[in-house]
């Protein structure tokens, strides 16, 4: 049964680019253009944002949490809020002392094992899953710390460990990594999926004042490209 | 543009850029780079404006923010300070707080009276009879005051932001300048502040000629050109941890420093004596301002009245901008030996020491001077009225002294100690980080002002970790002081001003004393001095001095007031910023949009309130959903609930502390009702407590306490030390409720598992899917009908209604609001917490006794409701109707109270018309002796009239829970 699912930005974006070129990413349409690709690529250097909330995301707590994604040949980050790479470009954040968030990158999780025990965790003694919608935003451009500082205290200007933050933006509780997305140096910035569309609209209208804009997912993920199953 | 002088070295006008604008109707012309103020005066306007309450004509004063003499309006915006605010094209203005124009305001006759308005006039007039306070408070507010808002106007946004550095220098005259140069010269990241349109301070209009100011100034002015200077920028208020609100005419920033340098300078203070306020009477700067900075001519023929040396410049100043300098008079017994009182003799200006100026005399219509009376000064510095000299005059330069602008070092909590020698409050002791240079640290002089600032700069980066070898020792302050110590010299007949915003004159001060008032922040509050828009920045330091005369005291005895943000007056448009209002939506809102649905809000949701169709009314359109839900089926949006996940092996022990309930045996696959108590077993939240497995609670909360359950819970999780892990899957789940007699069938067409009461009862939890979407099932009938919530992924939430609304529709199906769900729970008698609940209501009140499982261990609140239970209860929720044919208007409204024996006994919680039941049904508080079923009671509407009601049994439908149950 075709059981069709929806970013919790979904609506937004339709609403405000109702002819973007989509594809379909396991039931989830996610638009790849808003507008032309080459002025979304210009916009990426002044301030664009993304959505990114088609990724698969969960959140594995308790004192066995470490030890079951450590089977699952996932690496643990060591301290408090540190953040490591997966393969196929997804990310683990250490996010409590036994709490982790995992988000699968594009084309899945690291691997099969990983992609069964994330996919569908059993409650194992010491495990538990938390289902995790958030809204996901790949946000990019030289402006895009500016940007924060009109909806933030905190300093991603001044601050570049690499460390996940969790801050109110713009009066919602958010996490927010400044990385690097195939080289590009970009903020991640994860809410509750049910802020979404506030948050979004919100950094959106900060963002077209600094002549920034929405694009996008296939700016940052090209790989989405080749699923474009539109004419 | 009569009073405009030839082109000045230095001047901010543009001259190619000529400004048309008007003023009180009539047609002026300015340049870019003017204010309001000097535009005016650059068409030698002197009268630009009338005072907070006895309307009298004012002019230039300070020509610095420092005082609100100019203050405009235009059609869009009030109080306007013409001082700061630069000229603009096709200006449009008048000024605030007249009654018939400037010149001819009726209500400066309020001045001819003032004699029986004397500070606090109106606490003592207007008290008694307290019925028509009202009447004068309405007048009063009329006749004193500023400008009135345009409430009309669209609102203006102004994006707020924030900002980070290492040092913000506070000033940018050659303190500050110096000092952010030292830091930044370290590597530091230095942002440097000035409320001025330009850098500079006092170089902008005091130093005119000094070669050595000029040469060092035009190094600090070239090594600065790299750093961020922003000015036209306030530093409007200081807070915790360097947290410093800078307001420029876009936004407000909110700016945390690492460390401060504060050369905020000093503020030029003025003279007590008779009419002091009038047109023409200004500070020595003003007009030094209005020379350098403008190029206008501040009068035709002036005086100077001086204690200090910068008076002697402000004279050669005006001689050389061709105004005839008819005398210098300084308070001085002796004038120092400096070059400059030497170059004013030699100008041919005339110089009388020992002198002060007493009363300035009014020229026709009070719009201005025509001379100033001139008196010697005895040994005690008494003027010698005997020995009066009248000098002719239009004009009158004041240079007695200064004050510290010390606002911002207050509200970082600094604190200032008394020199005497030095005649100010200097820095005594700062918080860490905080460092004060220039003239706020006491130090007068160009080069010196700037070497105290390098020394504040270095000892900022040395406070940031900056390796410094020596940091220059402590600065040198004046030999003799600029300022006077008392240059107020009261006039038997007239006002003599110290608060010329809020008209408050020397006998004003004189009278409060004797009242009592003579504590320095009683007399504040009594005379309002330092109340009003520059916060007494002329104000405060001479009202100091009459308090201390008065009760023979010195300037320390008497203290100072305290200083609070604002510095300078901030717009609500700016602290309002962009307005932020988080909206959350569940992941269905899109749907009820389409359907037509009217939202309310619920804390940060919009809920459908009801779906609007066409030509029907919203109370006919919520009955019919009523009825749709009675009849065949309804669907609601739940996702607004609170939805937590319980885990651990300690979950159930968890469950049953929170919780007033008994759920230790709970089976998995089960549900019970929970209420939540806080310590003092006042009920904070009601739901769902789901047991998933032994080790896996779900519970739901209400929508408004979903994050503070959450809170709560992981505060105790963390005191009790017990093994749970708690989840909130609030956003990450939506939720349905379908309910009503053909819900199961229509449900049965779309899940996976056998919905019979058998297999899937009444408070049953099982995991399953819908439309093969997973979700979660709740069996619940908090409509009073079979029932089932349905938790799913919020991304397939979508999805499940979808599916839900195709498959319902055949059976009638029709989504419901939350106002349909509050009649279909009311009619079965089910509680909202915080409606009919309210901060103080316990179980038993609320008629829940059989939520509370007393003989259990413990849960929170437990040992509260043991000392509650034995008492006497003042107040009981029970249900009550009121007679079928009760008219509409006739009808209570919620919290609408219950009166016995003309008292306040109680109050409705809840009441609707039930469609069901065709009768009023509602919910109260009533005294537990009349809470018997049968029982009448009156409830007061709110014309006064009262309406009988009658307490019956609950539930109202379906007493028996048959229909949610089978």
């Amino acid at each position: 049964m075709f059981k069709p699912q929806f970013s919790p930005l979904h609506d937004a974006i339709q609403h405000e680019h109702p002819y973007a070129k989509w594809c379909d990413v396991q039931d989830m349409p996610v638009f790849l253009h808003l507008i032309n690709p080459a002025k979304e690529l210009e916009l990426a250097k002044i301030l664009a944002l993304a959505d990114a909330s088609f990724l698969p995301r969960i959140v594995l707590k308790g004192p066995g949490a470490a030890a079951y994604l450590q089977s699952l040949g996932i690496p643990i980050p060591e301290g408090l809020l540190k953040v490591a790479p997966l393969k196929n470009g997804g990310l683990i954040a250490r996010t409590g002392g036994s709490e982790f968030f995992l988000e699968s990158g594009p084309v899945g999780w690291p691997s099969q094992a990983a992609a069964d025990g994330l996919r569908s965790p059993s409650y194992k003694e010491g495990v538990y899953p938390v289902l995790r919608q958030d809204a996901s935003l790949v946000i990019s451009g030289s402006r895009a710390g500016e940007m924060f500082r009109h909806i933030s205290s905190y300093d991603f200007i001044g601050e570049q460990h690499g460390d996940l933050v969790f801050t109110p933006i713009a009066g919602v509780t958010c996490s927010v990594l400044r990385t690097t997305l195939k080289g590009r140096p970009v903020f991640r910035l994860w809410t509750d999926g049910t802020y979404g569309t506030y948050i979004w609209h919100t950094l959106l209208e900060v963002a077209k004042e600094l002549d920034g804009g929405a694009v996008g997912t296939a700016v940052f993920f090209p790989e989405l490209a080749s699923k474009d199953n539109q004419p | 543009m009569t009073e405009r002088l030839p082109p000045q070295p230095g001047e901010w006008i543009d001259r190619s850029r000529p400004l048309e604008f008007q003023f009180e109707g009539h047609s002026y012309s300015g340049f870019a780079g003017d204010s309001v103020t000097s535009a005016l005066a650059a068409n030698g306007l002197r009268h630009l404006g009338r005072s907070f309450k006895y309307h009298r004509a004012r002019g230039i004063y300070s020509l610095a923010n420092h005082d609100v003499n100019v203050l405009v309006e235009d059609d869009r915006h009030t109080n306007i300070r013409g001082d700061v605010t630069p000229l603009w094209a096709g200006a449009k203005l008048r000024a605030v707080n007249t009654f018939g124009g400037l010149a001819g305001d009726r209500l400066k006759i309020v001045d001819w009276f003032s004699k029986f308005l004397p500070v606090g006039f109106y606490y003592k007039a207007f008290h008694s009879p307290r019925s028509l306070f009202p009447f004068y408070e309405r007048r009063m507010r009329n006749i004193a005051g500023l400008g009135a808002v345009n409430a009309n106007w669209e609102r203006e946004h102004f994006p707020a932001a924030y900002d980070f550095c290492d040092v913000l220098v506070i000033g940018a005259g050659s303190a500050g300048l110096s000092a952010a140069i030292a830091a930044a010269g370290l590597g530091l990241k230095v942002v440097v502040v000035d409320e001025q349109p330009r850098p500079g301070g006092s170089f902008n209009y005091q130093w005119n000629g000094d070669a050595a100011a000029a040469k060092l100034w035009a190094v600090l002015a070239a090594t600065a050109a790299s750093l961020d200077v922003r000015c036209s920028t306030v530093a409007a208020g200081y807070y915790a941890d360097h947290w410093v609100a800078l307001v420029d005419e876009e936004r407000l920033t909110k700016m945390r420093a690492r460390a401060v340098v504060l050369a905020t300078g000093a503020v030029e203070q003025p003279a007590v004596f008779g009419n002091n306020d009038l047109p023409g009477v200004m500070l020595a700067t003003a007009a030094q301002r209005l020379i350098h900075q403008f190029a206008v001519k501040p009068f035709r023929r002036g005086v100077v009245l001086t204690a200090n040396d910068y008076g002697y410049r402000a004279a050669l100043d005006l001689q050389q901008a061709g105004v005839k300098v008819a005398a210098v008079i300084d308070l001085r017994a002796t004038t120092t030996d400096g070059s400059v009182a030497a170059n004013v003799k030699q100008a041919g200006i005339s110089i009388h020491i020992g002198h002060a100026v007493t009363f300035a005399t009014p020229s026709r219509g009070m719009q201005g001077i025509q001379s100033v009376q001139v008196s010697p000064l005895d040994s005690h510095g008494q003027p010698k009225p005997s020995a009066n000299i009248d000098i002719p005059c239009d004009g009158l330069a004041m240079s007695v002294g200064f004050a510290p602008a010390d606002g911002l070092f207050y509200q970082a909590g600094g604190r200032m100690a008394w020199s005497e020698d030095l005649q100010q409050f200097i820095p005594k002791s700062a918080p860490a980080g905080l460092f004060a240079a220039g003239r706020l640290n006491g130090v007068y002089g160009f080069e010196q002002e700037a070497a105290d600032g390098s020394r504040a700069g270095l000892a900022a980066a040395a406070f940031l970790g900056k390796s410094i070898e020596q940091i220059p020792a402590d600065p040198e302050r004046p030999k003799q002081s600029p300022t006077h110590p008392y240059p107020i010299f009261p006039h038997p007949k007239t006002k003599c001003f110290v608060d010329l915003d809020e008209d408050v004159h020397y006998k004003d001060f004189v009278n409060a004393a004797q009242e009592g008032f003579d504590q320095v922040e009683l007399m504040k509050r009594y005379s309002t001095f330092g109340m009003g828009t520059s916060q007494g920045k002329l104000a405060n330091i001479n009202a100091i001095r009459i308090l201390a005369h008065v009760k023979g005291q010195t300037v320390p005895q008497t203290g100072v007031t305290t200083a609070r943000p604002f510095y300078h007056p901030v717009s609500l448009g700016h602290l309002a910023g962009r307005g932020f209002h988080p909206h959350r939506r569940t992941p269905i809102e899109g749907q009820h949009e389409a359907l037509g649905a009217v939202f309310m809000y619920a804390g940060d949701w919009k809920r459908p309130s009801y779906y609007a169709r066409p030509s029907v009314s919203p109370q006919e359109a919520i009955a019919a959903e009523v009825t749709a839900v009675r009849t065949a089926a309804g669907m609601i949006d739940v996702g607004t609930l609170g939805k937590l996940e319980i885990s651990g092996p300690d979950a159930g022990e968890f469950i049953e502390r929170i919780y007033t309930g008994r759920f230790a045996k709970m089976k998995p696959g089960t549900a019970r009702y929970g209420l939540m108590c806080d310590e003092s077993g006042v009920i904070i939240d009601d739901g769902l407590v789901a047991r998933l497995a032994d080790d896996r609670f779900y519970v739901t909360t209400t929508t408004s306490a979903a994050g503070a359950v959450y809170r709560e819970m992981q505060r105790w999780a963390q005191i009790w030390g017990l093994q749970v892990v708690l989840a909130s899957a609030t956003g990450a789940r939506g939720g349905v409720n379908v309910a009503g007699p053909k819900a199961r069938e229509i449900l049965q067409g779309l899940c996976d598992f056998d919905l019979s009461t058998a297999v899937f009862p009444y408070m049953a939890v099982r995991e399953g899917t819908i439309a093969g979407a997973p979700a979660r099932f709740l069996r619940v009938g908090f409509v009073g009908e079979w029932g089932c919530e349905i938790h799913m992924q919020a991304c397939q939430a979508v999805h499940v209604w979808s599916s839900l609304k195709m498959t319902g529709q055949p059976h009638g199906i029709r989504p419901f609001g939350v106002e349909a769900q509050r009649v279909l729970r009311l009619e079965k008698a089910h509680i909202i917490v915080s409606q009919d609940t309210d901060g103080l209501t316990n179980p038993y009140e609320a008629n829940m006794a059989w939520a509370v499982k007393d003989d259990k261990p413990f849960f929170i609140g437990q040992r509260s409701l043991r000392i509650i239970r034995p008492r006497p209860l003042k107040r009981i929720l029970a249900g009550f109707t009121l007679p079928g044919e009760t008219p509409a208007a006739k009808v209570p409204k919620e919290c609408h109270l219950i009166i016995e024996n003309k008292e306040i006994v109680g109050r409705v919680t809840s009441i609707t018309r039930s469609p069901t039941l065709n009768q009023v049904i509602g919910l109260a508080f009533v005294s537990p002796d009349r809470a018997q079923p049968g029982t009448p009671f009156q409830i007061r509407l709110d014309d006064g009239s009262l309406v009988t009601a009658t307490i019956v049994a609950t539930p109202f439908y379906d007493p028996q829970g048959e229909r949610q149950e089978k």
